[in-house]
């Protein structure tokens, strides 16, 4: 089995750039999520890898093989690619078993492997139905079965589950991804759910107009965000204004000890922030702040909690969701608004007090005046 | 955000520019073949000399006929259009079960030929003629044009967008003009240009009616003096005309909106609204069909010599009308696909221009295609000269634009993602094309090979000219007696006619209330 | 849904179709070539040699099928020669001849005015004809040079509503046509070549001053214009226009469509050498690729001949051109109908009146 490489790619539309620059690698047999907003290229990224756009710059490999460059083009036909769309474009006109042997040649379509693909998505009794009769999730999985009639090396999701409601859109997206690893296929996904990208993928690619800002794990994206963009787009946040401290806190003293046993490494803290909520640790992520600097501090929900000797707070409102809730809390020294997670059901009341603390090392990225700076230096550099 | 949106109308051809070229070329030779007529009137208006052109142009009739031509195809097609998006609109809404039956009805008055509408009424009423009759008669047998398209169209268009706007404060008309009518728009005026190209080459129903248009200039031309260069630049001036047209229309026509795949019933019209598109509907099916009838049947009762109907030539003449008919379709649609199929992929203002070339020489009168098709033959294929392959190639000429515009609109109507899903399971190109995309469109296209098969078997002019010695039709049958005034022997060959002629008009109404737009 | 049924029906029309096409496919194939391949491009002259028969002739007539193919139909049974024949209007076989120019598979043209004729022989797509056809009819009668020969004739008349106008009021000259009572009154068909032959004959026999005053006349009388001969006694029977300038023959064949006692309209003779009574003739001639089939010119004599003269004097109530064959009954005589000396089928003189016409606004 090979990796699938995409390395500096661009892609325009006429003069529109849709993909800048962007650096992929998909190993094999893996579960590749590529997240981001409307816009921000991701199905053009597939419709590259797919065969059915040319590149500009950059090339598409797979293992040695070259699938797409400027020069060069592989057909999609030829590329042993399956695509799952977003409306599952079942052939209208072909019933269900048409559709999934529709790769197959023309002898093998009412054999047994088009009774072993309906069985693979539960569809049996369906194959003599027209697409018309199925419902969303059925269609979704005709489609799914008719792309890997073929045994493609590499299947692309393009929103697979998006029109489908909550309850089904988890299951089947697990039963399908399921299916997949089974099958040692390579899945590119995407999506612009961020908990379907967490929960399904192996390696996460988070696309913002054009550009790849960030791949990791899941866990890497959600806790080590490397933009303020990014943390903020792939997970709730609670911003703060502070001033950097650049010594590193004795482990003893610093608030976070019990959490990190007293290894700086584990949460790769580099210093200390002084912001609302305290003296916190501090991992700066991309840059090195100096002492004094004004940074922009983020936090996740859940990372702050009760804390009987914490700083004082009073609970302004809840938002309820069940098994949780974000809880509303105005810092009283500071007036400050943040948001803190915590679990049901044992929850404070509005207008309670409440004293809170960070157990974990905070997020430190620049200021947004300063962002902003670096993004058009940024631009200027690159052609 | 969907892969079909982000692409965008085909921005981005799927790689295969090579095909796109072939195609390129394939539809330009196929533009070219259609518009061969063309070649001899350039060589007959060559032979004028300018006095005499002066001489054509300003002493004789020729600015009348223009201006008459103009105003005719004006008033015509914009009351098909008006009537028409009425009657579909009225059909759409009635909340009817029998909405197919009404069009099918609706299609009616297309298997009336011209002629036999105006005869059927000089019988009832001798002393009409002029404008009025020409304009009311025309736009009567022509309203189909506008119908048929407007209701398939309607069909995807549902009522969302109408329902929004009226709780916005809109009053029912100005929901309909505001959100619905951008939709059909450009149905509506593919329509009305047929209209105003049968308008402006039409002979036999403006000769009874003696309102004098360009086409029967052209004839009067060839009868009073023979003067075949006289006769081609008033030839010339009709497909002026026709240009003039088509590029009004393209501005006019919009942008074609893809169909809505899920889109809720529109609402019921109001009991006014209702009562006046029954109006609509019901005038050219009297105007256009019963009246005739009514008078021909009287003209056929009046006769002194009702002889025994030949049945072996009247059944030799249906064959044979029924033959050409079918092949004709056949090779006018073969023709229009890859012009259609090129404009349907690549859109650029090139493309838009060879569509446009496809439908001109609908515009040119009958006569002239068939003496230009008799001229081009003896020089180029002299062996197919008064072959069937040539009368075919004559229909296929003058009726091509009608199968032009349903194959694109068929063809646009396919999504993308269907051709680009059929490439990603490992379908070539054309092996995508042949299994998915000419599949879906199949419908449309068959409706388009429907519409010249009618309108090949009302054909007299040109048929005069080109059919091989001794083939008759039962246009051509109808003639030759009529022009002996032996009207009651003509009379089997028009019921027949216009019988024969009925069935696929009746398919078209049926069809395309079936499938709608091609999904 | 409806789709499996349409190609069903699809196909089973094709197959029919085919079928059909594939049996009638088969006479016109077998047609045997005729005798003289196609002549070289501008060959017009005369082969020195005798005609030979083939058994085989096309013609190409403009005159209609239910009129004229029982005669062909007796000349086949009498000489057992295979005759096709291209049926079409008058003007527009011209036209196709003229396009087909030698290339023409056509033996003879059969014409139902002598404007077509001319044309054909101005453009030397006729053949000369001997002797024994050509001096068959008397001159003015028939082409001057010998290129075609007339058949039969027909008369210029007034067709008038019997039911609103009397017999008494009606004009017995040409200029009284125009005269103010007659204003709106009068129906003609300008681009018809026997109306135009009229004009023509006015211009020779009054001279042009009174041509031009007469056709001024007319326009200013808001004349009804019609496509044809036909048109205008329809519209007489019909009561739309009391007066019409038309062909007799006409008259003739709708009364035996629907029987003379039902005809309102009657047919009216101005005076004896009035221009609007001149004669009309068709004609007919052999064109040049044919100068060596015998067929032809065994046709046109046919034509000519006794039984082809009466054929026309019965059924068509035309006048016979050749001398010895009575005239149908309750018609002037022939010679009592005036044909000015002038070729009717000179095409200049022809295009003079037509400019005529166009000067007024008429064509």
């Amino acid at each position: 089995m090979t990796t699938l490489t995409v390395s500096e790619l661009s892609v325009s539309y006429g003069t529109r750039p849709a993909l800048r620059d962007v650096s992929v690698v998909v190993p094999s047999g893996s579960v590749v999520a590529v997240l981001g907003p409307s816009g921000c290229g991701k199905t053009t990224l597939l419709m590259a890898l797919a065969g059915l756009v040319q590149v500009d710059q950059g090339t598409i490999t797979s293992g040695s093989r070259v699938l797409s460059a400027p020069n060069t083009h592989l057909a999609p036909e030829r590329r042993s690619i399956g695509w799952v769309p977003q409306d599952s474009s079942l052939f209208p006109h072909l019933s269900v078993r048409d559709n999934i042997g529709f790769a197959l040649p023309r002898g093998a379509r009412s054999g047994t492997r088009v009774d072993e693909l309906a069985q693979l998505v539960g569809l049996s009794d369906y194959l003599d139905r027209m697409p018309g009769s199925l419902s969303g999730g059925q269609a979704q999985r005709v489609a799914l079965a008719r792309a890997l009639a073929v045994k493609p090396e590499v299947v692309l999701l393009d929103e697979p589950f998006a029109a489908l409601d909550t309850v089904l859109r988890h299951s089947l997206a697990r039963e399908v991804v399921g299916l997949l690893r089974e099958a040692d296929t390579t899945t590119v996904l995407v999506t612009h759910d961020r908990e379907e990208a967490f929960d399904l993928a192996d390696i996460v690619v988070v696309m913002d107009r054009g550009r790849v800002a960030q791949v990791g794990t899941p866990k890497e994206i959600y806790e080590a965000p490397q933009t303020a963009w990014v943390a903020s787009f792939v997970g709730d946040t609670v911003e703060l204004e502070g001033l950097w401290q650049d010594t590193a806190l004795e482990c003893r003293a610093c608030g976070a000890k019990e959490f990190c046993e007293g290894e700086p490494e584990r949460f790769g803290c580099s210093g200390h922030v002084e912001c609302a909520l305290g003296n916190l640790a501090a991992s700066a992520q991309g840059f090195e702040p100096g002492q004094g600097q004004s940074v922009r501090v983020v936090l996740r929900p859940e990372w702050i909690v009760p804390s009987p000797d914490g700083v004082p707070s009073i609970v302004k409102a809840l938002s309820y969701a069940g098994h949780d809730a974000l809880v509303e809390l105005t810092l009283e020294n500071s007036h400050t608004s943040v948001r803190a997670r915590m679990a049901a059901p044992f929850l404070p009341s509005v207008g309670a007090p409440f004293g809170v603390a960070v157990r974990h090392p905070a997020l430190v990225f620049p200021t947004p005046q300063a962002d902003r700076w670096a993004e058009s230096n940024h631009e200027a550099v690159t052609p | 955000m969907s892969s079909t949106a982000l692409l965008g109308p085909r921005a981005t051809t799927p790689p295969g520019s090579t095909r796109s070229r072939v195609l390129g070329v394939l539809a330009i030779l196929a533009a070219m073949l259609v518009l061969s007529p063309m070649v001899y009137l350039a060589v007959r208006v060559a032979e004028v000399t300018s006095e005499e052109l002066a001489v054509i142009i300003l002493q004789s009739r020729a600015g009348e006929f223009a201006a008459n031509t103009v105003v005719l195809g004006v008033a015509v097609a914009a009351t098909a259009l008006f009537v028409g998006v009425a009657i579909a609109v009225g059909i759409d809404r009635s909340g009817s079960r029998f909405r197919r039956a009404y069009l099918v009805i609706a299609s009616l008055p297309l298997a009336i030929p011209s002629y036999l509408a105006a005869y059927g009424w000089l019988v009832i009423s001798p002393q009409l003629n002029g404008f009025l009759p020409s304009y009311l008669l025309l736009t009567a047998v022509t309203v189909p044009y506008v119908v048929l398209p407007v209701a398939a169209r309607l069909r995807g268009v549902g009522g969302a967008h109408e329902m929004v706007a009226r709780t916005l404060g809109r009053s029912p008309v100005a929901a309909f003009v505001e959100t619905v009518w951008p939709q059909i728009r450009s149905s509506a005026f593919a329509g009305a240009m047929l209209v105003f190209l049968y308008t402006i080459s039409d002979f036999g129903l403006v000769a009874m009616m003696r309102f004098h248009t360009l086409t029967w200039g052209v004839n009067a031309a060839y009868s009073a003096s023979f003067n075949r260069s006289q006769a081609a630049v008033l030839a010339l001036l009709v497909v002026l005309l026709a240009i003039i047209a088509l590029v009004g229309e393209r501005g006019l026509r919009g942008h074609h909106a893809p169909p809505s795949t899920q889109a809720p019933r529109a609402p019921q019209l109001s009991p006014v609204a209702l009562t006046l598109t029954r109006m609509f509907f019901w005038a050219p099916l009297a105007g256009g069909v019963v009246v005739p009838f009514i008078g021909l049947t009287y003209r056929l009762v009046q006769a002194d010599t009702i002889r025994s109907i030949d049945w072996p030539r009247l059944l030799e003449a249906t064959g044979w009308t029924v033959a050409v008919a079918v092949l004709a379709a056949l090779s006018a649609t073969l023709i229009a696909l890859p012009i259609a199929a090129l404009a349907s992929r690549v859109r650029n203002r090139l493309t838009r221009t060879v569509e446009s070339l496809g439908y001109l020489s609908h515009a040119l009168p009958g006569i002239v295609v068939g003496l230009s098709l008799v001229f081009l033959s003896l020089r180029v294929v002299p062996a197919l000269y008064q072959t069937l392959a040539i009368l075919v190639f004559g229909y296929t000429v003058l009726f091509a634009s009608k199968a032009l515009g349903t194959t694109r609109a068929a063809l646009d109507g396919v999504p993308p993602t269907l051709t680009m899903v059929a490439r990603s399971l490992g379908e070539t190109p054309w092996g995508a094309w042949r299994r998915v995309t000419l599949p879906l469109a199949f419908p449309s296209i068959a409706v388009g090979a429907l519409l010249v098969m009618v309108s090949t078997m009302k054909e007299l002019p040109a048929t005069l000219i080109l059919r091989p010695t001794g083939v008759n039709t039962l246009a051509t049958e109808l003639w030759s007696r009529t022009v002996a005034l032996e009207y009651g022997a003509a009379a089997p060959y028009a019921a027949v006619l216009v019988v024969v002629a009925a069935i696929p008009a009746m398919f078209l109404g049926a069809v395309r209330s079936e499938r709608g737009e091609a999904r | 849904m409806l789709r499996p049924a349409l190609a069903r029906i699809t196909a089973l029309f094709t197959f029919g179709v085919l079928t059909l096409a594939g049996c009638q496919a088969a006479p016109t194939d077998s047609a045997p070539e005729p005798a003289v391949e196609a002549v070289e491009e501008g060959s017009v002259e005369a082969v020195a040699a005798d005609p030979e028969s083939d058994n085989y002739l096309l013609v190409y007539s403009g005159r209609s099928e239910s009129l004229v193919q029982p005669l062909i139909d007796q000349f086949i049974a009498e000489t057992g020669i295979e005759v096709e024949v291209r049926y079409g209007n008058t003007p527009e076989m011209a036209a196709l001849l003229l396009e087909e120019g030698e290339a023409t598979q056509a033996g003879v043209f059969l014409a139902q005015d002598a404007g077509a004729l001319g044309a054909i022989s101005r453009a030397g797509l006729f053949t000369t004809l001997p002797d024994d056809i050509a001096s068959a009819v008397p001159s003015g009668f028939t082409s001057t040079d010998g290129s075609w020969v007339g058949v039969t004739g027909r008369a210029r008349v007034i067709v008038y509503d019997a039911e609103t106008v009397t017999e008494e009021k009606l004009p017995t000259t040409a200029e009284e046509i125009v005269s103010p009572q007659w204003a709106g009154k009068v129906g003609v068909a300008p681009t018809n070549a026997s109306f135009q032959s009229f004009i023509t004959a006015y211009r020779v026999l009054k001279g042009e001053g009174a041509a031009e005053s007469w056709v001024g006349g007319l326009v200013s009388n808001d004349p009804e214009i019609f496509e044809n001969n036909t048109a205008i006694l329809e519209a007489v029977e019909s009561g739309v226009v009391p007066l019409g300038l038309i062909n007799h023959y006409y008259w003739y064949q709708l009364s035996a469509e629907r029987g003379e006692e039902n005809m309102r309209s009657q047919l009216w003779f101005t005076d004896v050498g009035d221009p609007a009574s001149i004669v009309n003739v068709t004609g007919a001639g052999v064109l040049t690729p044919a100068q060596l089939d015998q067929d032809a010119f065994d046709f046109v004599r046919y034509l000519l001949s006794a039984d082809g003269q009466n054929y026309f004097v019965s059924t068509t109530y035309e006048y016979p051109l050749v001398e010895g064959i009575e005239s149908p009954q309750g018609l002037p005589s022939l010679e009592s109908l005036v044909t000015p000396g002038l070729d009717l089928s000179d095409l200049e003189t022809l295009s003079e009146s037509q400019q005529l016409l166009t000067r007024f606004g008429l064509l």
